[in-house]
């Protein structure tokens, strides 16, 4: 087949052009697009999209504030019926509210219980605080943030809780 | 393999590794499309004369034949850099074999999406090379393949459409609906004109 150049040159010419800018042009706004999203950005991104990631920011911490008294009680040998749930309700509180001072526990709550009461005030001065939550904290399930790419690779995701580009990422509950 | 996150639904877009083949990708099978498709138009306009006696046969016919190429050209880059890139590991076997990949990113969809892209990669392959070798062929069956072109730009539409990264980017959208539109146009102005010569 003949090759002949003359014929619509300058419309060759031109298709040609817009078609190199119109790419050039994509490619570089991708790369920006990309750039511009700070980590801490791409972490609340990746939040909106998978309501789990939250929590495994705040899994990853430990359990820190443990002076609560309500904490304590199902450790002190009664088994009430409403202990466990106080249980949950504590180590939730710790987490949502670090800064919640002591006099703000749930006692009162637990207060009509009798036993409670009278086990509470002579027990919670000798009972050590952080190893009985440290015992504890092992025992909560942990989820674990793991980075898949589209191929199925994974890899741990480093210090942030963000993966490469076009990586998904898989939580799974230990 | 295993388990395979949804990528449109957990996309992390931190760039902290090398993913230039995949704006490559990305845009080079935007530029293809839309060339493909204005390629497809002169072609209709060379083809029915609608704009007679102010068009140039010549001009199109080149035109035609240029727009094709730069498709070509663009589409290999497009499948190049598919192959280049380190997170989506395309394979020569997975670009050239419909179904092969297992690359899924609407489950609902299914392997549909990719194979309809190898397939159009197959058409356009098959139309450049019977119109490069068309003094060796028949007119019937040059014309036999060059007709799949409509196909051709049906199944790039649905590839782009289901498997398009940036299908939920209103610009994409306007350029895809705007090519899908122009395409419309352009086959109802070819089967009009094909009715006026039958009388």
């Amino acid at each position: 087949m003949k090759l002949r150049f003359k014929p619509a040159l300058r419309s060759r010419l031109v298709a040609t052009g817009v078609s190199a800018a119109a790419f050039v042009t994509m490619v570089s706004g991708f790369i920006s697009e990309s750039q511009d999203l700070s980590p801490d950005k791409s972490v609340k991104f990746a939040g909106e999209n998978l309501p789990l990631a939250p929590e495994v920011l705040v899994t990853q911490n430990p359990i820190s504030v443990t002076e609560s008294p309500v904490a304590q009680l199902p450790t002190l040998g009664s088994s009430p019926s409403s202990a466990p749930s106080v249980d949950d309700d504590a180590s939730l509180a710790t987490n949502t509210q670090p800064s919640a001072s002591p006099t703000k526990s749930a006692a009162p709550v637990v207060n009509p219980s009798p036993t409670l009461t009278s086990g509470v005030q002579p027990a919670s001065p000798s009972i050590p605080v952080s190893p009985d939550v440290e015992n504890v904290a092992p025992e909560e399930p942990v989820l674990v943030y793991t980075c898949m790419s589209p191929g199925g690779n994974t890899r741990e995701p480093g210090g942030t809780p963000s993966c490469p580009t076009k990586w998904g990422y898989v939580l799974t509950l230990v | 393999m295993g388990i395979r996150p949804h990528l449109g639904l957990v996309m992390n877009l931190q760039l902290d590794t090398p993913a230039i083949w995949w704006f490559v990708s990305r845009a080079s099978g935007i530029v293809a499309w839309s060339l493909l498709v204005v390629a497809v138009v002169i072609g209709i306009l060379l083809s029915t004369r609608v704009l007679k006696p102010n068009d140039s046969p010549s001009w199109l016919f080149h035109f035609h034949n240029w727009l094709s190429g730069l498709t070509f050209v663009f589409a290999v880059t497009h499948i190049t850099s598919l192959m280049l890139d380190s997170f989506v590991t395309f394979t020569v076997l997975d670009i050239a074999v419909p179904f092969h990949s297992d690359y899924v990113k609407n489950p609902s969809l299914g392997r549909f999406p990719i194979a309809f892209g190898v397939l159009s990669l197959h058409i356009l392959f098959a139309v450049q090379l019977t119109s490069l070798f068309r003094q060796k062929m028949t007119t019937r069956a040059w014309k036999a393949v060059h007709y799949s072109s409509y196909l051709l730009v049906l199944l790039v539409s649905a590839h782009a459409g289901w498997t398009g990264t940036d299908a939920s980017n209103w610009i994409y959208r306007a350029i895809g609906i705007s090519l899908i539109l122009l395409t419309i146009v352009a086959v109802i102005v070819r089967l009009r004109a094909t009715r006026v010569k039958k009388r």
